[in-house]
């Protein structure tokens, strides 16, 4: 296997995993934003009436299994992808690359409490920030992954 | 017809008595609070524990400026370190307080200091990326 070829899975198995966790806390967003009522009814209906609180631990698995590989290619990644990103100009590009790294680091750091809420979901005085909490972690997981995808479009690996 | 009865597993049982620990609430509590200032801080003051130099895959401790020849410095994995390890001291101090001492910090600071710390995190890649090009 070539290097790069090692490198692309690895970035296609952080995608992927960005996939998951995406999908999971988009679920559980909707679900505590636009709590349903009955379990029936058209796509948006089912979409929301997930049983959110199951995805607790999914989701910080994700977060740090995801995080982990992210953090394995950002070596390969200031090296090959943003020396060459820089030197073409693409500098606002780049820099919301570096907002990314930032707000899933201060994901992961907040991952204590929102598992904690969650596993305590019948326990009211956590119905608000939980409901907030998982708000703010599902946008910082969109606001990474266009990121992560705008930067690949601009210069994959292997490009 | 036969029927079974499923027995919760290891794993369950420990994450349930886990979800269930008032001290492990102060921990995650405390922990989740200081990590977005504790990485703010470790930004604006460059603080990371350890700076990493890809191309020739050098560690030095604290803060280090990238070597002529040897490519860019890396600080994020640092900063990153020095706020799990802080935050891990903290949310133990805090454990160790009496019990109703935590449980006076207003909740919504959980999600509302992400979202501050970000303002500033963000003011500062300004000048270096999006005041160019």
């Amino acid at each position: 296997m070539s290097v790069n070829t090692f490198w692309t899975i690895l970035l296609i198995i952080h995608g992927l995993l960005a996939v998951a966790l995406l999908g999971a806390l988009t679920h559980q967003a909707v679900a505590v934003l636009m709590p349903a009522r009955q379990a029936a009814g058209n796509f948006v209906d089912r979409f929301r009436a997930v049983p959110a609180a199951g995805y607790a631990t999914a989701v910080c698995v994700l977060w740090v299994l995801t995080f982990i590989i992210g953090a394995w290619i950002y070596a390969k990644f200031r090296i090959y992808v943003r020396i060459p990103i820089e030197q073409a100009g693409y500098w606002k590009t780049q820099g919301f690359f570096e907002l990314k790294e930032h707000a899933v680091t201060i994901g992961l750091g907040v991952l204590p409490a929102y598992w904690y809420f969650w596993k305590n979901a019948r326990d009211p005085q956590y119905d608000s920030v939980r409901k907030w909490l998982t708000v703010l972690l599902a946008g910082f997981v969109w606001f990474g992954f266009l990121v992560g995808h705008v930067i690949n479009n601009v210069r994959g690996f292997g490009s | 017809m036969t029927t079974t009865t499923s027995t919760p597993s290891a794993t369950q049982s420990s994450s349930a008595s886990l979800a269930a620990s008032a001290r492990f609430g102060t921990f995650a509590i405390v922990f989740s609070l200081a990590a977005p200032v504790v990485y703010l801080l470790c930004e604006v003051l460059s603080l990371p524990l350890f700076t990493y130099h890809p191309a020739t895959s050098r560690i030095d401790f604290g803060w280090a400026k990238g070597r002529s020849g040897e490519g860019p410095a890396m600080y994020w994995y640092g900063w990153t370190a020095t706020m799990l390890i802080v935050c891990t001291v903290l949310g133990w101090l805090a454990t160790l307080l009496p019990d109703g001492v935590v449980r006076k910090i207003p909740l919504a600071l959980i999600w509302l200091l992400p979202i501050l710390a970000m303002i500033p995190l963000a003011w500062a890649l300004y000048e270096p990326f999006w005041s160019k090009g």
